[in-house]
């Protein structure tokens, strides 16, 4: 958990540093990183009781002034996958010449006992009775990608 | 966890402070922005349901001790015939050409004339309002849909191609045939048939559909989708699998075209809550119904078969198929935004329907596509084609209509071969039996293969418009 923190913390601050600095790179400089930017990822994420995801739109302008909060309540369980990959490609497309990022999906992706107590709308981040029941959301067990699926993204440009 | 997000977040305060909306001009000026996206070796399964490698997805319906659930299972997604699950069973979904496409953004011009204020300095012209949209598409979103309505191609700007009769007036002392597009008599047992030029218009009528296979074949594979569904209830909770059972669904030889999504936001578009407000609390509110986010999707679906089978066991007789599918349905245009909101709706009580007790109102939800402009006159079109029905078991002589023998022509309309008593089926279109008779003939002579004819549909809808449309949810249990 303190490892997710830290990076939780980089990214966030990641774009007011580098902000500043960033182009887009030209198809031929893409080109050239190819196979330079190849990771393997495994990893397992774990829902604490109460974690709640609680949105508000604050610049809406209602008739009436209540604020209306949408709220997923107390996510809990697990989700875990296997050997996703990522990496910089540059002969993609008919003529083998297109630069994309190429995702390969996991091999596995494992639901455990992952759900929320549900879905509510009502006055307040966190569930009162006076929230709405909208629907709860329930998964578990084992989706797989027995063929490499591959997911390649490119700039429209 | 929750305490870790305000530190995250801080991070970004420098720059969120810098961050301004962009108006419509501003936003017109990063149009053409984008991602685009290709997958290969599409492939997604899960094991039977119950078994140690199953998945399960469960809609919590209501919000007690003991919910009722809706469990959707056995999710298998793979190219179409292949085996499920297989290593080679993977399917390709656009291409560096023709690729899904999400965060376009795309200046989207409303047809409707009015009093706008394009620049915001409060003096109004006459003329038509842009937005600036976020468009999503999938492979091949430009795709629009065939006329599968032979008769009707082959009748286009008001010229009969076919060049004789091929459908009799339906006076009172005329026979009426259910053939339209073929010559008629087509299916008698005149030994000769005058069909005019059917040979080559229905030539070309297969070249013209076969372009839209050919455009997808560029973009997408077809695909065969599987999932099952069960509900628990308080009437089931306590039985096995097979009482919660409700169906196994399946789709195959799918693929979507013509399916794109825009949104934008927008302001008095023309919706409205309605002349009616008594029902709704707060006047409508709590949002506002003409302003706010904005959509128009459209989705075009062609589909060899989708099978919707009631016994667990697979019973033939429990399963209802469509074959031929063709679906293509705009929802919502830059002129008629659909909309999603919320109101305060006062809903009757159930069961006191013959003397309405209206219950204090509730939050609810609400889809709005919006009134179509008096000036605009013509909302975006929609048609449903599906070619036949099966009720699953072929030989059950519930769906048995009639045995009737079947007169096989050739290209210039003279009787080949009779086969006799051939089974007729409900929901399925003579030209469906003729050409299955045909395929048969043309295998056992290859060398003198005779012509198959445009297939009819068992259902065609079409030219749908919505001129507006509201639903609001309510409450089962109140």
């Amino acid at each position: 958990m303190k490892n997710c923190i830290f990076w939780l913390l980089a990214i966030g601050w990641m774009p007011y540093s580098v902000a500043q600095s960033m182009q887009p790179l030209a198809d031929d400089e893409l080109q050239a990183t190819t196979g330079q930017a190849g990771m393997t990822v495994s990893a397992r994420y774990e829902f604490g009781e109460d974690t709640r995801v609680s949105y508000v739109n604050e610049d809406a302008d209602y008739v009436d002034t209540q604020r209306y909060w949408l709220v997923i309540d107390n996510i809990t369980g697990a989700i875990e996958f296997k050997n996703l990959k990522i990496d910089l490609i540059s002969n993609f497309g008919a003529a083998g010449n297109k630069s994309a990022i190429q995702i390969t999906l996991p091999e596995t992706l494992t639901y455990s006992e992952f759900k929320t107590d549900g879905v509510y709308l009502g006055p307040g981040k966190e569930v009162s009775n006076d929230h709405r029941f909208i629907m709860g959301l329930e998964i578990d067990g084992q989706l797989q990608f027995p063929a490499q699926t591959t997911m390649n993204i490119f700039s429209l440009r | 966890m929750k305490h870790l997000f305000p530190f995250v977040f801080a991070g970004c305060l420098p720059l969120a402070n810098a961050m301004q909306p962009l108006d419509e001009a501003q936003m017109s000026d990063v149009t053409g922005a984008g991602i685009g996206a290709a997958f290969d070796n599409v492939v997604i399964y899960s094991g039977d349901y119950q078994s140690a490698n199953d998945f399960q997805l469960r809609l919590r319906l209501t919000d007690a001790l003991d919910p009722e659930y809706l469990t959707l299972s056995e999710l298998r997604f793979h190219r179409s015939g292949a085996e499920a699950g297989g290593i080679n069973s993977g399917g390709f979904f656009g291409t560096v050409e023709d690729p899904f496409v999400v965060g376009d953004l795309r200046t989207i011009t409303e047809r409707h004339v009015g009093q706008i204020d394009p620049d915001g300095s409060g003096n109004d012209i006459t003329g038509s309002r842009s937005h600036t949209a976020f468009y999503t598409g999938f492979p091949a979103a430009d795709v629009v849909q065939k006329n599968r309505d032979f008769y009707d191609w082959s009748r286009r700007d008001g010229i009969n191609r076919v060049g004789v009769d091929t459908a009799t007036p339906r006076y009172s002392n005329q026979s009426t045939t259910y053939a339209r597009g073929l010559p008629n008599n087509f299916f008698s047992s005149a030994p000769s048939v005058n069909i005019g030029n059917l040979t080559s218009v229905s030539a070309d009528y297969q070249a013209y559909l076969q372009e839209l296979e050919d455009r997808l074949d560029g973009a997408t594979d077809k695909f065969d989708l599987h999932f099952r569904l069960d509900a628990i209830t308080d009437e089931n909770r306590v039985l096995g699998a097979d009482n919660q059972f409700l169906a196994f669904v399946d789709v195959e030889g799918a693929r979507l075209y013509g399916t794109s999504t825009y949104i934008w936001a927008h302001s008095n578009q023309g919706e409205r809550i309605g002349s009616n407000l008594t029902r709704y609390g707060n006047n409508g509110a709590p949002m506002y119904a003409d302003r706010g986010l904005a959509m128009a999707m459209t989705t075009g679906l062609r589909a060899d078969v989708i099978r919707i089978t009631a016994d667990p066991r697979g019973v033939a007789g429990s399963q209802l198929e469509l074959r031929g599918v063709d679906v293509y349905l705009p929802l919502g245009s830059v002129d008629q935004p659909l909309t999603v909101s919320t109101v305060q709706f006062e809903q009757t009580q159930r069961y006191t329907w013959k003397n309405p007790v209206k219950l204090s109102p509730t939050t609810q939800l609400r889809m709005e596509i919006a009134g179509l402009p008096q000036d605009v006159a013509q909302a975006p079109q929609g048609n449903i084609f599906i070619q036949s029905l099966s009720f699953g078991d072929a030989l059950d002589e519930e769906v048995i209509t009639g045995r009737r023998h079947v007169h096989l022509r050739d290209a210039n309309g003279n009787i080949v071969e009779t086969v006799d008593d051939v089974v007729h089926r409900a929901f399925v279109p003579k030209t469906v039996t003729y050409n299955e008779q045909v395929l048969r003939y043309n295998q056992n002579n290859p060398n003198n293969p005779i012509p198959t004819i445009p297939n009819q549909n068992v259902v065609e809808i079409k030219g749908l418009e919505i001129q507006r449309l509201v639903i609001t949810t309510q409450d089962l249990n109140r």
